[in-house]
């Protein structure tokens, strides 16, 4: 009998209400609202099964299964190759990777019309025909670019989970083919599933990227009706069926976890080997190379897009508010979203009866649209004690609000894969609660912590629909700024603007990278110096 | 160690954000407006500079696709924290009104605006105008062949790919829609959309969109405002603007006033009055027009207005009739064109 363990669910339960009153709170009154219009008008539940909303849910979920698959398997192939070459510690190259990969899909959609409309010019010169960039492929080009880094996380994590002795034994006797059909894939398929439903409900529910292109998505039908009608009770009816797709992608992925072996005892060893997890065959190679040039192109087109546009730094010299404005919230954020996803990701874990309420009111959080987070936010807090609505916290309260079931997620498929027998050690032979939580949980949750809170950072920086709800006056963020040039058309300013807000998304993968290349000189420094000795 | 330095950065983080969240002790106005903030904030800070009342300002962003600003409004409704509000269009405001988020006021510098551009019982004030007009690209269709009316744009000598229209589901678009009804009729306007969706018109995120697609090429025309398709002209773009159903006895153009209210309840309600002097004040509106957020005015015709404007025959239509079909067009549209 631990001593402490009461100590553990006071922890728990105390950041689970937190995170309760943060989101349960305005969500709850959404949530009566929205109950209260259905009461009153019956009718709106039957037009959901209408002709045209069936039709708009199809295409909705079309194009989400097809973003889904392409940025699993080009992730796979990513990682495959990342994993495969590597030579330093995984955490820090993936984390880092991933963190320099999170570029808003806004900034994607800017670059890559500009940058196809580039091939299309040089085809045209070429006598070549010409092509527009529009349409369906188009929404399904920019979002698996846009989604790509959630996809390589997933991968990388499934992969450096892998039971190193079963791939050391399957490469005796088998090829390349067979280790990865094998061993590979069917030791990574529970967390890619899981990947491709976290990707599949994050395109679900976003219209900015199909209405760029024309692409009539399910989403757009709830904005263009919220517009007009400016009720919550209706957008919350409106966004019911996808509430009941993202629950069925929910439950797989539950249904993936119990049955999951997750090994995450390799993870921050340097190999003893040259690092080679594959025979080097030329099919594997090529597609390995090929997939990573994409990733290289995801990176660099935005980039190299935005410095060809921009024409001065006054712009960004005259947004030193907005930009410490969105760095501020966005440290907050990810200090709040990692501290309450930690308390509810361990809650999970331990009592899974929960699960069933809990994760259902997370995922309702997630697919409501941003504009109606922001609404549900003002409403609630207006007029408390605290004058919260007239602070910066807000902003950074919109950003927990909407992206803490991701980084629930994250810790919770972190926690489950820990090693249960260091845990238990480590819970019995610790002195206190304050010792397990700092000497043994928190190290061993690292890699998941530093990631939410760059992931929780990110988002926050560029997220738009609920901010504008609530930013206090005179207080916007640097996203705000760059959609209102955007929309006039000041495309050198924009593209100062967006980056200088790239700068600030890169600031975690860069400390994170710094942190791994001055680790790794110390290693090296002193492993020289015992071997002069 | 390493517990007492994280700790220690979340405490001057925290402190740093609470510090930053102190409101000032200067007179302050608070302004919600959708007008771009590169149009708007500089007569902001002009105000600011001149009377030193501090500008709390709000910007709209085209992208929230009308359910930005007016809906916060309406949420703020029981504590508001707006004094001003300053919308590019008319219909949010009307429906504002409606909502009682408004308060009455009647500014002085008013008295030369025509009652059709103001609300009848004092609860907003019209004042500027922009035009619904399409831009064309000079480089690709001959100036003979431009379209003269709406009706036009279902000629079979235009392919639907080509020509461009935002979505009619919001913006100045959907006033666009509202305003087609309330002259029209339902009927027609209604089968009208559907020909020009059966065509397969380009229905893009915004007349921002239409604009750039028309200016590199992507289409011969398309419907936009006369602000985007001015910022394409200036830019030295290859586009031209035409102004539809201009002959004798025509439908006209659709002009859309911006239109500025007073918050009822606003926490600073003397400074909010006077800003919305000084907005619709003829300064202002001669500054707004320089800038190229502004293409007409309201007041008179040749006040000024360049030889493009002059002598435009706009849509003659009343804004509340426009406001009462914003609803069943919307519906309409979105039958239309969600599917």
């Amino acid at each position: 009998m631990i001593p402490w363990k009461g100590r553990e669910n006071t922890m728990g339960i105390i950041l689970a209400s937190l995170a309760g009153i943060l989101i349960i709170g305005p969500m709850g009154q959404l949530f009566v609202k929205g109950i209260l219009y259905g009461v009153r008008n019956h009718e709106v539940f039957i037009e959901l099964f209408s002709e045209r909303i069936i039709s708009l849910l199809v295409r909705s979920i079309a194009l989400s299964v097809m973003v889904g698959v392409s940025t699993l398997l080009l992730s796979f192939w990513c990682g495959l190759a990342i994993w495969n070459y590597r030579k330093i510690s995984v955490i820090q190259a993936f984390y880092s990777l991933l963190l320099m990969s999170l570029i808003p899909p806004y900034i994607h959609a800017q670059s890559w019309i500009f940058f196809m409309d580039r091939i299309s010019d040089w085809l045209i010169s070429l006598g070549f025909i010409g092509f527009n960039f529009n349409g369906f492929a188009a929404s399904w080009l920019v979002l698996v670019m846009s989604y790509l880094p959630f996809g390589l996380c997933f991968v990388l994590v499934a992969l450096f989970s892998i039971n190193q002795e079963l791939m050391d034994t399957a490469r005796i006797n088998t090829g390349n083919y067979g280790l990865i059909s094998k061993i590979i894939f069917p030791q990574c398929s529970q967390l890619l599933v899981t990947g491709f439903i976290v990707i599949f409900v994050l395109s679900l529910v976003d219209y900015t990227i199909p209405s760029l292109f024309g692409v009539r998505v399910y989403p757009l039908h709830i904005y263009a009706r919220f517009s007009v009608d400016s009720s919550q009770g209706l957008a919350f009816i409106d966004s019911i069926p996808l509430l009941v797709i993202a629950s069925m992608g929910l439950i797989l992925i539950f249904m993936g976890i119990r049955s999951s072996e997750i090994d995450i005892s390799s993870w921050g060893q340097v190999r003893r080997s040259d690092g080679r997890e594959l025979p080097d065959s030329l099919w594997s190679k090529s597609i390995m190379i090929l997939c990573l040039v994409i990733l290289v192109f995801q990176l660099f087109v935005p980039v190299i897009n935005l410095i060809m546009e921009v024409d001065t730094i006054g712009p960004v010299l005259l947004s030193l508010g907005e930009i410490s404005r969105t760095l501020l919230t966005s440290i907050l954020a990810a200090i709040m979203g990692v501290v309450l996803g930690f308390g509810l990701s361990g809650l999970l874990n331990r009592y899974h009866t929960l699960a069933w309420l809990v994760w259902p009111v997370l995922m309702f959080v997630f697919i409501m649209p941003s504009p109606l987070v922001g609404i549900a936010l003002l409403s609630f807090w207006e007029g408390s004690f605290i004058g919260l609505e007239n602070s910066i916290v807000m902003i950074a309260m919109a950003g927990v609000v909407r992206f803490l079931p991701i980084i629930t997620l994250l810790l919770y498929l972190q926690e489950k894969a820990l090693n249960r027998d260091i845990m238990d050690a480590g819970k019995l032979f610790a002195e206190s609660y304050r010792s397990y939580l700092l000497k043994i949980k928190l190290p061993m949750m690292t890699g998941g912590l530093v990631g939410g809170a760059g992931i929780m950072f990110a988002l926050t920086a560029g997220e738009l629909g609920a901010t504008l709800m609530i930013a206090p006056p005179g207080k916007g963020t640097l996203t705000m700024k760059i959609y209102n040039y955007l929309h006039y058309g000041a495309s050198g300013t924009v593209a100062a603007l967006c980056l200088s807000l790239l700068g600030i998304i890169m600031i975690p993968g860069c400390l994170i990278t710094w942190n791994s290349i001055r680790k790794n000189w110390i290693r090296k420094s002193k492993s020289i110096k015992s071997y002069e000795e | 160690m390493k517990s007492r330095t994280c700790l220690v950065v979340i405490l001057v983080v925290v402190i740093v954000i609470f510090s930053v969240s102190c409101s000032s002790d200067k007179e302050q106005v608070i302004i919600y407006t959708s007008v771009d903030q590169v149009f708007s904030e500089p007569v902001l800070k002009s105000f600011q500079e001149e009377t030193g009342i501090e500008v709390l300002a709000v910007y709209d962003v085209e992208a929230s696709k009308s359910t930005g600003l007016a809906n916060r409004l309406k949420a703020e409704k029981d504590k508001p924290r707006a004094d001003v509000y300053w919308s590019g269009e008319f219909i949010q405001t009307m429906m504002l009104k409606n909502e009682e988020v408004l308060a009455r006021y009647i500014s002085d510098n008013a008295g030369d605006i025509p009652l059709s551009c103001k609300d009848s019982d004092g609860f907003w004030t019209g004042f500027g105008g922009r035009a619904r007009v399409l831009l064309v690209n000079s480089g690709l269709i001959d100036k003979q062949d431009y379209p003269k009316t709406l009706m036009d744009l279902l000629d079979s000598k235009y392919p639907g790919d080509k020509i461009g229209l935002a979505y009619p589901l919001f913006g100045t678009t959907s006033n666009h829609v509202a305003a087609l009804y309330a002259s029209w009729g339902r009927d027609a306007t209604l089968s009208y959309f559907e020909q020009l969706n059966e065509k397969g018109v380009m229905v893009v995120d915004g007349n921002s969109v239409v604009r750039d697609m028309v200016a590199d090429g992507r289409l011969w025309m398309g419907l936009t405002d006369t602000d985007d398709a001015l910022s394409a002209i200036k830019k030295g773009d290859p586009v031209e603007l035409v102004f539809l159903d201009q002959e004798v006895g025509g439908l006209g153009t659709f002009v859309i006033p911006n239109t500025v209210a007073l918050i009822d309840g606003g926490p600073n309600g003397e400074n909010g009055r006077l800003l919305i002097d000084y907005l619709i004040s003829k300064e202002t509106e001669k500054r707004l027009y320089d800038a190229g957020w502004f293409d007409l005015s309201l007041r008179d015709a040749d006040l000024l207005n360049s030889d493009l404007i002059k002598g435009l025959v706009d849509m003659t239509v009343n804004y509340e009739d426009v406001f009462n079909q914003l609803e069943i067009s919307a519906s309409d549209m979105r039958e239309v064109f969600l599917h």
